[in-house]
C-alpha cells in the first residue's frame, strides 16, 4: 500500500495527527512505554496488573487491517503482527465508542476521535518521561506516536487548486485542522 | 391441490390454442413464435446469472492457484491503481495515472520552502516521519532475540500453504491467509445463531398455523413477516449500539460484541425466513391427516405434535436449512456487532470474524490482484459453493422427501 | 384406547393449555422484540428527524446537518435498480408461468437458479459487482471508446444499481409468477375464444390482469434493495458526496451505507447518535412503508383468486 502511495503524483503533508492509546475512564494506568504497548498488543501482557493497574485482563482495540491507521501503529509501536485477540473494528469510531463501554479495555486511534475516553500518556522508553498527545508536545516532538495527514494530487497544485492548498496551508487553514482536533503542521 | 388445478387449466389452454381459429392462428404464428423465443432467452438469463457469478468470484481467486505469479501482479497499472483510489473515501487517490517511472518519490509541495519546517515536512512516507521522533528505538529495537518468535522469520512463498494455518494476519511482513479461525468464527455464530432463531420461529409457527384463532393469524403472520423488511445494517446497528451493551449488563462478560451478541441479532434476521417456511410446510399437510387425527378424540395439541409435526418435519429442516444459509453469509451484522478478532474458542462470549464479514471490511482497501485480493475472493468462492450447496439441499431432498411423505409413499 | 384412558382429562386439558400458551408465548416474544427494536429507534430518533434533516447536506464532518444526499442517492440507486430489474423479472415469471411446462428441465434449472440467487449472500453479489462489472465490463468500455481513460472502471451509481438489480430479481419473480398464476381460466379461454393467440393473451389479458403482481413485486424490490448495504460497499457507495450524481459513473451516498459508517466512523458517536437513529428510523420508516403496501396489495391479490375460482 505505502509503495502504491509513494508512485502517485504530489504528497502534501496538510496536518499532524498524534495517534492516541484510548483507556477507559476509569482506568488508573497513566502512562505507558511503546514497549509495553507493544507487548499489549501483541498479547504478551495479558494482564492490568503488569503495567500497574488493578489485577484485570486487558481487552484490545484495534483497526481493521484495510487502515492506514492499522499498519502506522503496527510498524511504528506494535513492530509485530497483532495478536488474534484484537478485535478489528470498521472505523476509530468504533473502537472509541468499544473503549468508551469497557473498562478493561485498549484501542488506538486519532487524537480527534477522543471524546469520552481517556488518553494515555505514552514514553519511548523508562528512561523518558512519559507525555500527552497534546499539540505543544506533538510540535516539540516530544510525544511519539505521531504522523502526518496528506493531500494527494496527480500534477503540483495550479490555479484554485494552488490557492485552495494555499489556503490549508495557511494559518487560517491551520486553524480549521486544529478545530476538528487534528494538529498544525507549522 | 392448486397446483393441481392450474395443471389442468394449463392443458385445457393448451388445446384450446389448438382449436382456436386457425386462420387468425396463421397470421399471428411469427409474432407468436418470437415472443415465445425472446421471453424463453431472456429466462435463461437468470441461470447464466449465477453461473456468471460463481465464474467471476472464482475467476478473481484463480492467481492463487498458479503459485508463483507474484511479482507480476504487484506491478502496478493505472487501472489498478485508480481502482484502489475510487475505493478508499478516506484517502482518495485522485486521477489514474501513474507519473513517470523515473520519480518514485513525491514531490512535495509547500508554499513555505524557506521555513525551517521544509525539512519535516518532506516525508517520503510516513513511516519515515517517525524515525525523527525516536530513532534510538529502531536502532535498538525493542525486540531482543528471545522476541525472534513474534517476528516470524520463516518466510512463506507459497501464500497457499497458509490457507490452512491458525494465524488470519494478511497485512504482516509475513502475511499468512490462515481461513481456519473464520471457519470457526463462521460456524460459531451460526449455530447459536440457529439455535436461538430456529426454535423461536418453528414454535411461532406452529403456533400460527395450528392455535390462532383466524382473526389472529391475519395479524401475527404479516407482523413477523415484517421483521424481514428490516435491513440487516438495521438489525447491525441496534445490536452495535443496544443490544451489545444491554447483554453486557446482564451476563458481564468481557467483550462487549462477541459471538452471542452477533448471533442474537443474526437470529433476529433468520427468524422471519423460519417461521414462514415453517408455517408453509405446516399448512402444507394435508387436511385429511388433521381431520383423522381429530376424528379419532385428539385435541389440537396432540395432533399439532404427534401428526402435523412429523408429518412436516423435512419441510422444517428445510426452512432451517435456508435460515442457515442466511445467517452464514451475513456481512454487515457481522461486521458491526461480533468484534472481528480471527481467535478460535468454543467460548460464545468470545469475539469471532466471520467469513463475509472479513471481505466486507478488507475488500474495500486491499491491493487489486494482490494475494489477499485473491484470498478475499476466494473466501467469497468458497461462501457461494456453501450456499448454492444448502440450496440444493433444501430443494432437492428435503422437498422430495416432503412430498413423498405426503404422498403416503 | 386403553391408554388414552389412563391419561385423566383435565391432565390433557392442562397439556393442551400449556402447548399453546408456550407456543403464543414465542409468537409474543418475537412481537416484543420487533416493537423494542422500534420502539428504540423512534425513541431515539424521532427528536432529530426534522424537515431540515431530510433536506440538507451532512455539515461539520457529519457531526451536524441532514442526509439529503443518501436520501437522494438511494432512491436514484432504487430507481436505475428497478428499471433493469423489473423487466427482467417479468418476462421470467411470464415464462415460467405461462410457458413452461411441469417436467421442463430448462423452467426447473430456471426456478432453482432463482432460488438460488435468492439465498446467495448479499456480499457475494458486491465481490461480482467489482469482479463483473466494474473489472470487467468498466475496465473493457473505457478501453474500448475512452482509449483507457477511467470513465466506468470504477465504482459508480450504475454498476451499483446493477448489482442490486440482480439481488432483488428473484423478488420479482416470486411476486409476479404468484399474481400472473391468480388470473383466472375463464379470462383466459375467453381470450382464446374470441381468436387471440397465446401472446396476444398475455399481452393484452395476462399481464394488465397481474399489474398489482408486478407493482407488488416492484414494491417489495425496492424495500430490499434500499436497505442493503453488502452489495454496495465496493461497487458505488462513498462516504461523503459533496455533489449529487447527476452522470452514471459517479458515486453516490445511500442511507444503509450511512447508518454503518456514522455507526463506525464518525468523529464522535455519542454526539452523532440521535443522528444515526434518525438515519435509521428514516431507512426503517422507508423500507416498512414499502412492504406494508406490499403486504396490502398481495393480501387483495390472494383475496381476488380466492373470490373468483
Amino acid at each position: 500500500m505505502q509503495k502504491l502511495i509513494t508512485l502517485l503524483g504530489v504528497e502534501i503533508p496538510c496536518a499532524n495527527d498524534g495517534i492516541t492509546v484510548y483507556m477507559h475512564e476509569s482506568n488508573p494506568v497513566k502512562e505507558l512505554s511503546l514497549k509495553q504497548l507493544s507487548d499489549i498488543y501483541t498479547a504478551r501482557i495479558t494482564n492490568r496488573k503488569e503495567v500497574g493497574g488493578p489485577d484485570a485482563k486487558i481487552t484490545l482495540y484495534g483497526r481493521e487491517n484495510s487502515s492506514g491507521t492499522y499498519v502506522f501503529f503496527k510498524e511504528n509501536v506494535v513492530k509485530a503482527d497483532y495478536a488474534a485477540s484484537c478485535q478489528t473494528l470498521p472505523g476509530t469510531a468504533a473502537v472509541v465508542n468499544a473503549v468508551k463501554k469497557d473498562k478493561f479495555g485498549i484501542g488506538y486511534g486519532g487524537a480527534a476521535y477522543a471524546e469520552g475516553v481517556k488518553h494515555c500518556m505514552v514514553k519511548r522508553d523508562d528512561n523518558n518521561t512519559a507525555y500527552h498527545p497534546t499539540e505543544e508536545n506533538i510540535a516539540k516532538n516530544l510525544y511519539s506516536i505521531t504522523r502526518y495527514l496528506y493531500m494527494y494530487m496527480r500534477n503540483r497544485p495550479t490555479g484554485d487548486v494552488k490557492k485552495f492548498v494555499d489556503w490549508a496551508l495557511s494559518s487560517e487553514g491551520q486553524k480549521v485542522v486544529a478545530g476538528v482536533g487534528y494538529f498544525p503542521v507549522r | 391441490m392448486k397446483q393441481e388445478d392450474y395443471d389442468t387449466d394449463k392443458k385445457e389452454f393448451k388445446s384450446g390454442t389448438g382449436l382456436s381459429l386457425s386462420i387468425v392462428e396463421k397470421q399471428f404464428r411469427f409474432s407468436d413464435w418470437f415472443a415465445e423465443k425472446l421471453i424463453k432467452s431472456v429466462s435463461f438469463f437468470s441461470i447464466a446469472f449465477v453461473i456468471l457469478i460463481f465464474l467471476f468470484v472464482f475467476r478473481e481467486s484463480l492467481p492463487l492457484f498458479k503459485g508463483k505469479a507474484d511479482p507480476e501482479k504487484t506491478e502496478i497499472t493505472g487501472d489498478e491503481l485508480s481502482h484502489s483510489g475510487d475505493l478508499r473515501p478516506e484517502a482518495y487517490i485522485p486521477g489514474g495515472e501513474v507519473q513517470s517511472g523515473e520519480e518514485l518519490s513525491p514531490e512535495v509541495y509547500s508554499p513555505y520552502e524557506e521555513a525551517p519546517e521544509t525539512e519535516v515536512l518532506q516525508p517520503e512516507t510516513y513511516g519515515d516521519v517517525i524515525p525523527e521522533t525516536y530513532s534510538a528505538e529502531e536502532q535498538t529495537g525493542y525486540f531482543s532475540a528471545s522476541d525472534a518468535y513474534y517476528v516470524t522469520d520463516e518466510e512463506v512463498d507459497d501464500p497457499v500453504r497458509t490457507l490452512f494455518s491458525k494465524d488470519w494476519q494478511p497485512v504482516s511482513d509475513n502475511p499468512r491467509y490462515g481461513l481456519l479461525p473464520l471457519f470457526v468464527g463462521t460456524l460459531k455464530v451460526t449455530l447459536l445463531a440457529i439455535l436461538f432463531a430456529a426454535p423461536l420461529a418453528i414454535m411461532a409457527a406452529l403456533y400460527t398455523a395450528m392455535f390462532a384463532p383466524r382473526r389472529m393469524k391475519e395479524i401475527i403472520k404479516p407482523v413477523i413477516e415484517l421483521l424481514a423488511g428490516f435491513p440487516s445494517v438495521v438489525i447491525g446497528f441496534f445490536a452495535l449500539m443496544v443490544l451489545a451493551s444491554f447483554f453486557q449488563q446482564i451476563f458481564g462478560y468481557a467483550s462487549r460484541l462477541n459471538a452471542f451478541v452477533g448471533a442474537i441479532a443474526m437470529g433476529l434476521a433468520a427468524i422471519p425466513i423460519i417461521y414462514t417456511l415453517t408455517e408453509d410446510a405446516l399448512t402444507a399437510v394435508p387436511k385429511t391427516y388433521v381431520e383423522a387425527s381429530l376424528g379419532l378424540g385428539a385435541s389440537i395439541r396432540q395432533t399439532a405434535f404427534s401428526v402435523i409435526l412429523p408429518a412436516a418435519t423435512p419441510g422444517i429442516f428445510a426452512a432451517v436449512i435456508l435460515g442457515l444459509g442466511r445467517v452464514f453469509g451475513e456481512t454487515m451484522i457481522a461486521l458491526m456487532a461480533t468484534g472481528n478478532a480471527a481467535l478460535i474458542s468454543a467460548n460464545p462470549f468470545d469475539s469471532v470474524r466471520t467469513l463475509s464479514a472479513t471481505i466486507g471490511a478488507e475488500m474495500a482497501e486491499v491491493v487489486f490482484g494482490d494475494t489477499h485480493y485473491s484470498v478475499l475472493f476466494l473466501i467469497g468462492s468458497l461462501l457461494f459453493i456453501f450456499t448454492f450447496a444448502l440450496n440444493a439441499v433444501a430443494e432437492f431432498y428435503f422437498k422430495n422427501k416432503v412430498i413423498r411423505r405426503i404422498q403416503g409413499k | 384406547m386403553k391408554i388414552k384412558r389412563k391419561i385423566p382429562v383435565s391432565v390433557r386439558v392442562v397439556k393442551d393449555a400449556v402447548a399453546t400458551s408456550l407456543t403464543g408465548f414465542t409468537v409474543l416474544v418475537i412481537i416484543a422484540m420487533i416493537v423494542s427494536i422500534l420502539g428504540i429507534t423512534i425513541a431515539g430518533g424521532w427528536k432529530s428527524l426534522t424537515w431540515e434533516f431530510l433536506t440538507q447536506y451532512p455539515k461539520d464532518g457529519m457531526t451536524r446537518g441532514g442526509i439529503f444526499p443518501a436520501i437522494f442517492g438511494t432512491a436514484l440507486m432504487t430507481l436505475i435498480m428497478t428499471i433493469a430489474a423489473v423487466p427482467f423479472g417479468v418476462i421470467t415469471a411470464v415464462y415460467l408461468a405461462e410457458y413452461a411446462t411441469e417436467k421442463s428441465v430448462f423452467a426447473k434449472t430456471i426456478r432453482f437458479a432463482v432460488k438460488t440467487l435468492a439465498v446467495v449472500p448479499s456480499i457475494i453479489f458486491g465481490l461480482f459487482g467489482l469482479g463483473f462489472f466494474i473489472k470487467f465490463m468498466g475496465t473493457n468500455i473505457d478501453n474500448a471508446f475512452f482509449g483507457g481513460e477511467l470513465r466506468w472502471g470504477q465504482p459508480n451509481i450504475l454498476w451499483a444499481s446493477l448489482t442490486m438489480a440482480l439481488l432483488t430479481l428473484p423478488v420479482v419473480i416470486v411476486a409476479v409468477e404468484e399474481a400472473i398464476r391468480t388470473i383466472p381460466r375463464d379470462m383466459r379461454e375467453a381470450s382464446m375464444a374470441l381468436g387471440a393467440t397465446k401472446w396476444q393473451t398475455i399481452r393484452n389479458v395476462v399481464l394488465p390482469g397481474s399489474m398489482t403482481g408486478i407493482l407488488t413485486g416492484t414494491i417489495l424490490a425496492i424495500s430490499r434493495g434500499a436497505g442493503e448495504v453488502a452489495p454496495i460497499l465496493f461497487t458505488g457507495a462513498a462516504y461523503y458526496v459533496a455533489e449529487l450524481p447527476v452522470s452514471l459513473n459517479q458515486q453516490f451516498m445511500s442511507l444503509g451505507y450511512h447508518i454503518y459508517i456514522m455507526s463506525t466512523q464518525s468523529t464522535n458517536v455519542d454526539e452523532t447518535l440521535p443522528l444515526q437513529f434518525a438515519t435509521t428510523l428514516v431507512l426503517l420508516l422507508l423500507t416498512f412503508s414499502l412492504s406494508l403496501i406490499a403486504v396490502i396489495l398481495r393480501y387483495r391479490i390472494r383475496k381476488k383468486a380466492i373470490h373468483s375460482s
